[in-house]
Order: C-alpha cells, then sequence, then structure tokens
C-alpha cells in the first residue's frame, strides 16, 4: 500500500476519523468535563500534551518489544508507559508554567484512564508508522479531541438556559448531542481522496 | 530510639512497596507467558485456515497452497527467508499443477482503508478473482463491493497482462464510471459508491503494477519447485554414501521443516526410502 | 474498618439494576458504543470484560493485604492489564472472526473505568467470595445494558438479530444506526427512558405518601 501523506494523516485524525466522535475514544471525560468551556479548554490541552508524549514513547517501547520477540508484553507496558507520560508532563508543567499547572489542577491524573490515550498508542502500532507518521497523528488525534470537546461544551452552555423537558436533562441530552455532532463529522469522509 | 524507628519505618515500607510490585510483576509476566504458549498454535491455525479460505475462494479450483516471498533478487519460498518482500500465497490443484497466486493489496476508501486478496492466475494473465478483507465503508453503499454481483462479476477474468518488457502492465488498471466498461482491464463502478469501487481498482493496480513484473519472469520457479526439490534431496543421498544415519535425518528434517502440503511431502519421504534402498541394492549387486 | 461479611441477594443485584455500572453510573462508556454494532459482539465484549473483571476482583481481593497502600493502583493496574492480554489470546484463538469484529476493544477494556474503580473501591475492601458475588453481579449489569443497545442497534440497522433475518427483503434498514451517530442516540434513547421511569416511580412514591399523610 503506498504510504499516506502526513497531512492526510493529520486530517484522518482530526476530521475523519475523530477519535471521539467517530472512534468512541475518550468519552469518559468527553461527557463529563464538558460542562463549560471553562473546564474543556484545559482538559482539551493537557490530554493533547499527555497523547504527544505517550505516543513517542509507545514508538520506542514497540521497537523494543518486537527486538525482543516479547509482543504480549505490549499492553502492560503500555499502561504503565502512559501513567509515567501523565506523571511526566504533571511534573513538567509544575516546573516551568505552574499557572497553568493551577488552571489544570485535577484533569491531569484524570486522563490515565483517558481510552483515547491508550487507543492511540495501540492503533499507531497496528498501522505502523513510522516516527514522524506517529507524531504527526498523535497531533491530529489531540487537536481532534479539543475540537469535539470544544464544540460540545459550547453546546451544553447555550443549553442551560434553554427550556428542556426534565426527563433528558443531563446524559441523555449530552448523548444526543453528541450524536448530532458525530453526524455531521460524518461529512468529512471522503476528503482527501 | 525513635530516631532509628523512624529510619526504619520508611525502609520497610519502600521495601514492601518494592517486593509487592516485584511479585505482582512476576506473577503477572508468569501468567501472560503460560496462556501465550498455550494458545499460540491455536491462532496460528486459525490464521492459516482464514488466509487459505480466501485464498481458495479467489483461485476456483485450488486445493493446496504454499506461501513465497517476492523480492528485487528473486521469488524464494516464505518459510526459508526472512527478510523484505511481497508475500503471495500460490495455489495448486490436486495434482500439484500451479492454478494460481494470491496477493494482498490495499487503498484509501471512503471511511478507511480497504484491504482485500486478489487472484492472478498466470495463464490468462488475468485476475479471477477478490475477496475483501478488511472493509469499514459506509453499510449499505460502500459494502456493495462485496454484494453486488455484477461489481464482483468485474473480477471473474481483469486482463493485467504486462507489456512486452515486462515492467509494468500493459493497461494500467482502473475504474471507470458506472455501466461506460469497454475493455477487459476496466473496473465497472457502483452508482452511487464511486470512491469505494474506485479505491478497489486503485488497490489492484497498484499491488499488480509492484507484484506483476517482478514475479511473472520468475513464475516457473512456483511450477518446479516440487519436484525439483525432491530430484535434488534424492540424488543427494545417492551421492553421500558414507554417513547413512546423518544424511537420513538431515533428510528428514528438511522435509518435516517445510511449510508443504502433507502429499508432497509423504513423496519425498518415499523418495529418501526409494534412494536408501537403491544404494543398498547397489551395494549389494 | 470492619468488613461487612455478608452476601445478600443485594451483592449481587446491585450490579444489575441500581447500580448498572453503564446506565447509572455512566462507566466504561466506550466500549458500550464502540462494538454494540451488532447483538453477538455486545455479548462478546460482555462476557470479556466480566471475565477480566471477574478474575481482577478475585485476585485483588486475594492479595487487598498484602498491597500497600501508596503502590495500590499501580498493582491494580499490572492485574487488569493481566488479564485483559490473556483475554485477547484467548478469543484469537477461539474465532478469530470475532477478534477482527471487536478489534481493538478488547486491549482497551484495561482503560474501562468501572474495572478499575471496583477494584479500587470495592475489591480491595471485601473478601473474595463476596468480591466475586458483586463482580458477577456488575459484569451482569454490564453485559445486559451492551446487550441492549445491539439488538436494539442490529435490529434497527441491520434488519437482523444474531443474523438471523427478521423481516422481509423490502426492509429499508436505518443504516445510521449502525453508524456511531447511531450509537450515541440509541443509548441517550434508554437513558432517557430510565429516566422517564425513575420520575413516574418518584411521583407515585410521593402521591402515595401525600395520599397516606391525609
Amino acid at each position: 500500500m503506498e504510504t499516506e501523506s502526513l497531512s492526510f494523516i493529520f486530517l484522518n485524525a482530526l476530521l475523519i476519523n475523530n477519535f471521539v466522535l467517530s472512534l468512541f475514544l475518550g468519552l469518559c471525560p468527553f461527557l463529563g468535563v464538558s460542562g463549560k468551556l471553562g473546564t474543556a479548554v484545559p482538559m482539551g490541552i493537557s490530554t493533547a500534551l499527555v497523547m504527544l508524549v505517550s505516543s513517542l514513547c509507545a514508538f520506542f517501547i514497540n521497537e523494543l518489544l518486537v527486538a525482543f520477540q516479547i509482543e504480549f508484553l505490549r499492553l502492560i507496558s503500555y499502561i504503565a508507559v502512559i501513567a509515567s507520560a501523565v506523571q511526566l508532563v504533571e511534573m513538567t508543567m509544575k516546573k516551568f508554567s505552574p499557572g497553568l499547572f493551577r488552571a489544570l489542577g485535577i484533569f491531569l491524573p484524570l486522563i490515565t484512564t483517558n481510552c483515547a490515550i491508550l487507543g492511540l498508542a495501540l492503533f499507531q502500532t497496528f498501522k505502523e508508522y513510522t516516527l514522524l507518521q506517529s507524531l504527526v497523528y498523535s497531533l491530529g488525534a489531540g487537536a481532534g479531541f479539543t475540537l469535539a470537546i470544544l464544540l460540545m461544551a459550547g453546546l451544553r452552555e447555550r443549553l442551560e438556559l434553554a427550556n428542556v423537558p426534565s426527563v433528558s436533562q443531563g446524559a441523555a441530552m449530552s448523548l444526543m448531542l453528541a450524536g448530532l455532532l458525530s453526524l455531521t463529522f460524518m461529512g468529512f469522509a471522503g476528503i482527501g481522496s | 530510639m525513635s530516631e532509628t524507628m523512624q529510619a526504619t519505618a520508611p525502609d520497610t515500607r519502600s521495601f514492601a512497596m518494592i517486593r509487592t510490585l516485584g511479585a505482582i510483576a512476576l506473577i503477572s509476566g508468569l501468567l501472560v507467558v503460560l496462556v501465550f504458549e498455550w494458545t499460540k498454535p491455536l491462532i496460528e491455525a486459525n490464521k492459516r485456515e482464514l488466509i487459505e479460505r480466501a485464498v481458495f475462494q479467489v483461485i476456483p479450483g485450488a486445493t493446496q497452497r504454499r506461501d513465497f516471498l517476492v523480492g528485487e533478487d528473486g521469488v524464494k519460498p516464505a518459510g526459508e527467508t526472512r527478510g523484505n518482500g511481497i508475500i503471495i500465497y500460490a495455489a495448486y490443484d490436486d495434482a500439484g499443477a500451479l492454478k494460481g497466486i494470491a496477493a494482498e493489496a490495499a487503498a484509501q476508501g471512503y471511511q478507511d482503508v480497504i484491504r482485500l486478496l486478489y487472484g492472478y492466475s498466470p495463464e490468462c494473465q488475468c485476475i479471477t478473482g477478490i475477496r475483501v478483507l478488511k472493509l469499514s465503508e459506509t453499510p449499505g453503499l460502500g459494502d456493495k463491493i462485496i454484494t453486488d454481483a455484477a461489481f464482483v462479476a468485474n473480477f471473474n477474468a481483469l486482463e493485467a497482462r504486462l507489456n512486452d518488457s515486462m515492467s509494468a502492465l500493459a493497461n494500467a488498471i482502473v475504474t471507470v464510471k458506472h455501466g461506460s466498461k469497454q475493455n477487459p482491464w476496466e473496473i465497472d463502478a457502483i452508482s452511487g459508491a464511486t470512491i469505494s469501487s474506485k479505491a478497489v481498482g486503485k488497490a489492484l493496480n497498484d499491488s499488480t503494477q509492484r507484484l506483476l513484473p517482478l514475479l511473472v519472469p520468475r513464475i516457473e520457479e512456483l511450477k518446479k519447485t516440487e519436484t525439483q526439490r525432491t530430484q535434488w534431496d534424492a540424488k543427494e543421498m545417492q551421492v553421500n554414501t558414507n554417513d547413512a544415519s546423518i544424511n537420513f535425518t538431515e533428510a528428514h528434517s528438511d522435509v518435516a521443516a517445510s511449510n508443504e502440503p502433507t502429499y508432497i511431502r509423504q513423496q519425498q519421504t518415499l523418495c529418501v526410502f526409494a534412494s536408501f534402498a537403491l544404494k543398498d541394492f547397489r551395494r549389494v549387486t | 474498618m470492619k468488613e461487612n461479611h455478608e452476601i445478600t441477594m443485594d451483592t449481587f443485584l446491585a450490579g444489575l439494576w441500581k447500580e448498572n455500572p453503564v446506565f447509572v453510573m455512566l462507566l466504561g462508556m466506550c466500549p458500550v458504543l464502540a462494538v454494540t454494532n451488532s447483538a453477538i459482539n455486545a455479548i462478546a465484549m460482555g462476557v470479556a470484560t466480566t471475565f477480566v473483571l471477574l478474575a481482577s476482583s478475585t485476585l485483588v481481593s486475594l492479595l487487598r493485604n498484602a498491597i500497600p497502600r501508596q503502590v495500590r493502583i499501580a498493582s491494580y493496574i499490572v492485574i487488569i492489564a493481566t488479564f485483559v492480554t490473556i483475554v485477547d489470546y484467548l478469543i484469537q484463538a477461539i474465532s478469530l472472526e470475532l477478534y477482527n469484529a471487536l478489534g481493538a476493544f478488547i486491549q482497551l477494556i484495561v482503560v474501562n473505568c468501572m474495572i478499575l474503580g471496583r477494584a479500587e473501591s470495592y475489591a480491595s475492601k471485601t473478601r473474595p467470595t463476596k468480591a466475586i458475588v458483586n463482580a458477577l453481579g456488575m459484569g451482569g449489569g454490564f453485559t445486559i445494558a451492551l446487550l441492549c443497545l445491539g439488538t436494539v442497534r442490529e435490529i434497527l440497522g441491520n434488519g437482523t438479530l444474531f443474523g438471523i433475518e427478521l423481516f422481509g427483503s423490502q426492509f429499508q434498514p436505518w443504516v445510521v444506526m449502525v453508524l456511531p451517530p447511531g450509537g450515541f442516540f440509541v443509548l441517550g434513547t434508554w437513558l432517557l427512558l430510565f429516566a422517564w421511569v425513575r420520575q413516574r416511580r418518584e411521583k407515585t412514591v410521593l402521591q402515595a405518601e401525600a395520599a397516606g399523610g391525609n
């Protein structure tokens, strides 16, 4: 198969196969944190950062595993790497930009159980991307997640003021919204052909 | 006194943590390795069966299969080399005659990559069938490339002839608009699923342009390797009369380790026995 | 902290209805929407998750007094990842087609917040038998939720159930149901239904109290 171009990989992760709205990854924080724009933006940024770091680490770990032919340890090592990446990002941020760290607060530890990060690592392994392709893929995925959560937060903030039936308040409404968003994102399929 | 107590308490705590993590890692590793080793043969058998089913579907009349690796330097059996190359599945009928080869092709479709297996027959220099391995297209539209009978019929004899210098296809495989197919190397698209149909055409074109110039000049390798290799082994046995036992084990392991279908393996073993019988006969006379 | 040693029916039933991991606690959403485009996939995913939940809860409960507090999350994660890897290989050995249908989501069971959450809040504080019963209930609730979604999506979006054609050939499937948006819509509708049932029940209870007061 001919190799995909970098811009296509980026667009693919951002729009066509958006991690949240098409691949169903990262739904727990997506539904839980998208109540306000003020919480959604830091969550998106921190997730994108962790995605970048863990994507890099996962690439090198995979090279190691393949070299020693111990692929069955892949899952355990990826999880360990992701947990450590979260710690790393937390510590670096505390040192270099304490303001941002305080703004992000509780969201950083929550990222460890975000399926999107592990999903990203696993997908880039299955697709056998090179280092550069993996980097671009994780950038696109992080941007896609941030885009989705921003849109959702904007919509939900508007809905706070609307007159919605009481049965559908809360999770049901968020899911319907997410469904509509997912429907619109389906329109991006076919770009880049 | 309290200082020493304070000094020992953190030590035991960190020791306990390390000990626990180490023990858990050990148990986990052991469990995973055990299950991995136990399921490995089952998984290999499953994968083999899946590929075989697909290969026999795209090459009509085939009953046996051997894998080869096609690279710049030639065609080699897949079990022997670990180098880079395109994997092809050579299919034979009951008599051992080459019916065709199957190879994988892939291209970006509407939603995601479409992967398929196609069969190629060197006799008619055409593609004899395709089977979709991975599809994530729009259900009801894009997946018509599997269900639409007219589309599937495109691939019963899709021409994939090489040009005179054997460097590329004489006519590139191309997908044309629904209803406008004129030539045997064109694919009639499905109306309403143009992108998926185009992806199939692109996948086949890419793969054949890369594979066939390397494979077709060396197609004889796939046909005569069977009997040639058996005769060569038998000759080896006849020439070397000194250490019969070592030769026998070498020949036996060679036969057993190969991927060959069972009846061919039996043939080879029979030839080995025959050569030994001949040796004894010669010694006696 | 005194452990509650009683195993009641409630231990098992809690996971099925009152504390249903998907419909009530909204945990483990990712696989719920991704693999429920057919009923068979839904059941397979439910069974796989139940197995991991059962195995990890048992092991965590057995080792609960031996794991120091500081490393408990790391230990739980390693244990869960081990069993997920085991399930991964088992499914490949049983049926490769099922494995390809479920895709990467088998390995994503490890980040299913439900499993880590139960290990942290329940299994590490109760004895093994009770933890096993509760895990069975939770896993059962999860599977039932998956099945609810899977059957609706498959019937509406494909016209089949477990692969068996239900309607005639004239049936035009509502294709969006087996696509991502459909997953969101169907789950939202189920939640709406349960919220409505709960509201009705609360209203009748209130009415009964008001009537009793008079």
